[in-house]
């Protein structure tokens, strides 16, 4: 139960703290994919990301793709890791090698959140009911 | 127990922000408007069209925003061309009225004034518009202004994808826009066309028992592309118009033919240099032609009357600008130069069939333009920033006008105070002398008008903006003084002269803009103008109230603009009240359905003519439809 009120204190000050809104939306999407996790280890492809996950709560970013849970891709590269796949731009949605579970985008003038339906299943990822929106079948 | 501690974390994400993703989404979206990025507060007194506002306001073209720019009145001359007043002020050309597409400076020397073509430019490829007013444009280079209006086009980083834009009106009016963006790591591309027939209401004039159609559609194609590859960004323009011309130059008003044809090229090439350095080059094209016909005579200045009265501009340009930025700590310095040389050309053709008189008269001439700026500011204390800016112009002419050499400087304060912001600006500019006034087409055979200076302004502003979480108050106070000021002369001089009485012009503003929440807000402005003297040509005070909302699938947008009464020509204009309001339905999130209605009670705003025995309204009573589809 202590754990319990942990994690909901956790989720809670993380998105009332004043931080940006990429942030919190990041926030909002890492915790949805990997929930069990209370700490999840991060890896940013372009290390400029890295800045939108240091001071979030409940994440840590590691220098190593094999050591993350999470890797958040802006280039189409070897990637080896079992982790959790997710990208920043639609092109690299289509890469079907980096088999990612979706992305956080501009595209057609708005910012788009886009999760592929059977990369979640491969993962085991179900997502809760108010994020079905974001799930597509294909692209 | 393990269980439920997998489900709770979810539970507690859903409780506190995955069931506001849309909402996260939407706040992303309003905080990373690149407006935000572009502006420069140090520049003057700013207003933003964001890419949200032009979205709900259903923007076609350039006039439906001059239309509401507060500060001035929109309205289109004798012979259909876009024109700006300021209040009380009569219509003109304002060459110190610039108009940018990014960095590039559509102005063209030659007739004083950008929206002689690209005041009814479609406004499809524009992401958002910034409005600079009471600016020396030391901060963007090239000649100086006292309104900037910079139009940024829509990035491929953000608009990955295609679009394409209908739209038409009950008066058989039909515009397409495409576009389509794309991006990888380091390069990316931009490219839009548009092709469009805007048709008016035609208006009749009777002179000696015949009766005179006075026509004021338009056909305009338009072509942007740019390309970035990793610091190089090239951009190419075009924009062709044709257009009837309206009431025409006749003595009576009564056009039997003729059109006005321009078009205008550019190539803008910019290299970014990783150490703050940053180079344009540009190439620009410029014809505008203008063809009168009117079977009653058209009064040529020395060249008395005639029936064909055939005009044509050519302009080509070269220029480059190099800046450097020093940045240190509290302190930015920005030095830079700028180089143009304009070939500039008239041709005039001038016929009278019935006395057999044709009279054709050509100039050409070549201005050298050098200009060297700087711009320093220094940041006292986090609330408070000074800012000075300096400019030394050089102007050279190949042969006949005399060189000059004009000063330009800026001096300005940010002031944070709590939640109120003050800006003060003392600025010291000129405007220069376009090629007409240089060389009049109404004075045959064409000769330059050496005695012709610059018209020289002085600007003093003060802003004050006061912000609250939901509200937001803006005051703005100007005087102007302008020496030289330039007016037309048709019985001595038959050309441009320089006025030797100072002109001192008022200008107040005051806004108020309440935000419901990201997407509905109201917008109130008030503005009011005086140049101290007992005629005044256009309204003096505006009242603009804009109201944005956005419920479910729909984004309504309404604006209501007031212009008081006023008398000009020996002709009573009544206050008027032009009522405009869209609708737009998003059936999906690529594809929206819109009604726009423009001066729906048809008491718009009005404009005199001398020479005509009523005032005609500026914009028609018109019902637009409009469909949008991103794919």
């Amino acid at each position: 139960m202590k754990k319990l009120l942990l994690i909901l204190l956790l989720a809670s000050s993380l998105l009332a703290s004043d931080v940006t809104t990429e942030r919190k939306i990041y926030a909002v999407i890492v915790h949805a994919l990997l929930p069990e996790l209370q700490k999840v280890k991060v890896w940013c492809s372009d290390r400029s990301k890295e800045r939108i996950f240091q001071a979030m709560q409940g994440v840590v970013c590691v220098a190593s793709q094999n050591d993350a849970d999470f890797v958040l891709l802006s280039e189409n590269t070897d990637i080896n890791s079992q982790a959790v796949k997710f990208v920043t731009s639609y092109k690299l949605l289509l890469e079907k090698n980096l088999d990612a579970v979706g992305g956080f985008f501009w595209q057609k003038g708005r910012p788009n959140i886009l999760f592929l339906r059977k990369n979640l299943q491969d993962h085991h990822i179900v997502l809760p009911q108010s994020m079905q929106e974001y799930i597509e079948d294909e692209l | 127990m393990k269980q439920y501690l997998k489900i709770l974390p979810l539970l507690g994400i859903s409780l506190f922000g995955e069931e506001n993703l849309n909402l996260l989404l939407n706040k992303y979206e309003y905080e990373a408007e690149l407006s935000k990025i572009t502006k420069k507060e140090e520049a003057g007194v700013l207003d933003i069209y964001t890419s949200h506002d032009l979205q709900m306001m259903q923007i076609k073209t350039l006039e439906d925003l001059l239309r509401i720019l507060p500060g001035f009145h929109y309205t289109r001359q004798y012979d259909n061309l876009t024109v700006l007043q300021k209040p009380s002020i009569s219509s003109r050309q304002l060459s110190s009225v610039r108009l940018y597409v990014n960095d590039h400076d559509l102005s063209s020397n030659s007739f004083g004034s950008s929206f002689l073509i690209w005041g009814k430019l479609p406004l499809e490829y524009i992401d958002h518009i910034e409005v600079y007013k009471g600016a020396a444009s030391v901060e963007f280079g090239n000649e100086t202004s006292t309104v900037i209006i910079k139009m940024y086009t829509k990035s491929p980083q953000r608009e990955e994808g295609s679009k394409i834009r209908l739209y038409g009106d009950n008066y058989g009016s039909k515009n397409v826009d495409a576009y389509i963006a794309s991006k990888n790591d380091s390069f990316s591309y931009f490219a839009y066309a548009n092709t469009n027939a805007i048709k008016r209401r035609s208006y009749t004039n009777e002179f000696n028992g015949k009766e005179y159609a006075l026509d004021s559609g338009i056909t305009g194609n338009n072509i942007y592309a740019n390309i970035k590859y990793e610091d190089w960004f090239a951009e190419l323009g075009s924009y062709t118009k044709k257009g009837d011309n309206f009431l025409g130059l006749g003595i009576y008003a009564t056009p039997s033919g003729g059109d006005v044809d321009s078009a205008h090229s550019y190539l803008h090439l910019t290299k970014t240099f990783s150490s703050n350095i940053k180079l344009q080059l540009s190439y620009d094209n410029v014809h505008f032609q203008r063809e009168y016909k009117d079977e009653n005579g058209i009064y040529l200045g020395n060249g008395g009357v005639v029936q064909n009265y055939n005009v044509g501009f050519d302009d080509n340009l070269i220029a480059a600008t190099l800046e450097k930025k020093f940045i240190y700590e509290k302190h930015m310095l920005l030095l830079g130069s700028f180089v143009k040389k304009e070939n500039f050309s008239e041709d005039g053709e001038f016929i009278e069939p019935i006395s057999n008189y044709y009279y054709k008269s050509s100039y050409s001439n070549t201005q050298y333009f050098y200009s060297l700026y700087g711009e320093y500011s220094y940041d006292y204390d986090p609330n408070t920033r000074f800012i000075a800016s300096v400019k030394e112009d050089y102007i050279k002419y190949r042969k006949y006008i005399p060189s000059t050499q004009e000063f330009t400087a800026k001096l300005g304060l940010i002031k944070h105070i709590g939640r109120l912001q003050i800006k003060a600006f003392l600025t010291k500019t000129y405007a220069p002398l376009a090629y007409y006034q240089l060389y009049t087409p109404d004075n045959v055979p064409f000769y330059s008008n050496k005695e012709l200076k610059n018209m020289h302004i002085n600007i003093g502003s003060l802003v004050f903006l006061y912000k609250k979480q939901y509200d937001l108050f803006k005051f703005v106070v100007a005087k102007n003084q302008v020496e030289d000021a330039i007016y037309f002369d048709p019985v001595y001089a038959k050309g441009y002269v320089n006025s030797s009485k100072v002109m001192d012009y008022n200008y107040f503003e005051f806004s108020y803009q309440h935000n419901f929440d990201l997407k509905n807000k109201i917008v109130t402005t008030f503005y009011y103008g005086d140049k101290k003297t007992t005629s005044y040509e256009s309204p003096k005070f505006t009242a603009l109230v804009q109201l944005f909302s956005h419920y479910d699938k729909y984004d309504f947008y309404s604006e209501v603009l007031y212009n008081s009464a006023y008398s000009y020509a020996n002709i009573d204009c009544d206050p008027s009240y032009d009522v405009t309001s869209s609708l737009k339905y998003h059936y999906s999130k690529d594809l929206s359905l819109g009604i726009r209605g423009e001066n729906i009670f048809g008491t718009g705003y009005k404009q005199v003519y001398d020479g005509y025995d009523s005032a005609i309204s500026v914009t028609d009573r018109k019902v637009w439809f409009n469909m949008e589809y991103l794919f």
